[in-house]
């Protein structure tokens, strides 16, 4: 195959002549490269994705992959040069990418994404859970819609409308029907009065319902407002989660929905089963947590395997007995009055799990485990005579991880806490 | 930061989540509204998933 074959095939194979043809696909695939800098950008010195974390049992592995560090293979500062190498690597690859847009070779800054996308899917699905922020999976979304499938631009505006959607499903609680996660803050929500918070709250559940399908909509009057209130939306969470958040879904909403803008016809065809497909698997990861038996606020069994923003507000305090051999128990306390530490049993379980493991010296580990969501008691989850003897199963019902329903005794109540 | 503190009996010398006139009043309906919300979620589904998977077909 000669070189202007493999060309046709590559822009053929990934539909990269729709990049070609349109102004909104090109901005798109710049907003996408300026998300992989934010990204990578923390990367470069996340210690928790090097084999030294792996030694020391501070990594964290998702549920379905739970002997994910096996496979790490980069080593960070002070220890070693690997992870800077590698991100360095990346961010050549970045800034060619950024060049060959600029000079408007778009095939070349399309290709040069590709290992960024790729790593990036293995670390936040394969290998680490700790990078779950739900603007990963925006990002990762856009980045197989702009890489891989063909009718990008119908799919990128599609794709956006439907986070709103599916968001809802982990919205419809009291967590935002009452809001209750934003009364239970010392500092209540920004700018807005805390006598009215089920109205801020349940404002927000009709916009990204309902509202947010008129985006897709003829360029009517609607469809300004909706796209208007999504862009203050995006900058008033900013209050909240900062810049990272609304620098990922903000470009991309005001490239597809802004100035820009216009209807995107439904395509037809077997070329959109893919993109199909792709939603669907987003409606199947949103829905697991619904399917799993129990209040998934509590028990965050399946919570991270799709969009959770502001699912509730925690507290939790976790009281661990380490007993090693010959040796008197050692006891480790820790609380957390942080409302988006998401005080999951499963973090706690994989924790000493790796204690476990790797110190030989261990005999068991008692753990007790407190955890309030949304201002509501304290009720004792987890109660276990030894940790390391308890399996944690990814898709269905730990019966270990107690809720009040199945008799969590109650400790306390806790006071009103902090977002930070 | 301060600790979480766990107040063993509600004590209002403690800066506790109370609920605010609106919420206590809304509370007691509170499941009957999410209800309400699922089924308005579903019927969207199912509502968009034909007009964006099924009609464009059936008006070929």
């Amino acid at each position: 195959m000669n070189l202007e074959k493999l060309k046709h095939w590559y822009d053929h194979v990934f539909s990269v002549e729709e990049v070609y043809a349109s102004k909104v696909l090109k901005a798109a695939l710049g907003a996408l490269l300026f998300a992989y800098f934010l990204t990578f950008n923390v990367w470069i010195s996340e210690y928790r994705f090097t084999i030294e974390a792996v030694k020391e049992g501070v990594h964290l592995c998702w549920p379905y992959a739970q002997n994910c560090g096996d496979w790490y293979f980069l080593s960070g500062l002070p220890f070693g040069y690997t992870a800077n190498i590698f991100y360095m690597f990346l961010f050549a690859l970045m800034g060619w990418s950024a060049w060959s847009m600029l000079v408007g070779k778009w095939r070349t800054a399309h290709a040069l994404m590709w290992p960024l996308f790729i790593w990036k899917t293995v670390m936040v699905l394969w290998l680490s859970m700790t990078q779950v922020g739900n603007y990963e999976y925006y990002h990762l979304v856009f980045s197989a819609i702009l890489l891989a499938l063909p009718h990008k631009l119908f799919f990128l505006k599609f794709s956006v409308v439907w986070f709103y959607f599916l968001s809802v499903a982990a919205k419809i609680h009291p967590s935002w029907t009452l809001g209750l996660y934003f009364s239970s803050l010392k500092t209540g929500l920004p700018i807005l009065p805390d006598a009215l918070m089920p109205v801020w709250t349940n404002a927000v559940i009709f916009m990204e319902m309902v509202a947010a399908w008129w985006l897709l909509g003829p360029k009517s009057k609607w469809q300004r407002i909706v796209f208007i209130f999504f862009v203050f939306f995006h900058l008033y969470s900013g209050l909240l989660v900062n810049y990272r958040y609304p620098a990922t879904v903000l470009p991309m909403l005001f490239i597809l929905f802004g100035p820009w803008y216009t209807q995107t016809a439904i395509p037809k065809g077997w070329k959109t089963a893919f993109g199909w497909i792709l939603m669907g698997l987003l409606a199947v990861g949103q829905s697991i947590s619904h399917l799993i038996p129990g209040d998934e606020k509590s028990t965050l069994e399946g919570n991270f395997y799709g969009l959770y923003m502001f699912e509730a507000n925690h507290q939790c305090r976790e009281e661990a007995v380490i007993y090693r051999t010959d040796q008197d128990p050692e006891t480790r306390v820790k609380g957390s009055f942080q409302a988006r530490n998401r005080c999951d049993a499963y973090r706690v379980w994989f924790k000493y799990q790796q204690l476990c493991k790797l110190d030989p010296s261990v005999e068991r580990i008692a753990v007790k485990f407190d955890h309030s969501i949304n201002g509501n008691p304290f009720y004792r989850t987890v109660d276990l005579p030894n940790i390391c003897a308890v399996d944690y199963k990814p898709f269905s019902r730990n019966a270990w991880i107690k809720t009040d329903k199945d008799g969590a005794e109650l400790q306390g109540y806790p006071m009103r806490n902090y977002y930070y | 930061m301060p600790e979480s503190i766990i107040v063993p009996v509600i004590d209002s010398n403690y800066d506790l989540a109370y609920l605010s006139p609106l919420q206590a009043a809304l509370a007691p309906y509170e499941v009957w509204w999410s209800l309400g919300l699922w089924a308005v979620f579903a019927f969207l589904l199912f509502f968009q998933l034909h007009k964006y998977l099924i009609a464009p077909y059936l008006h070929a």
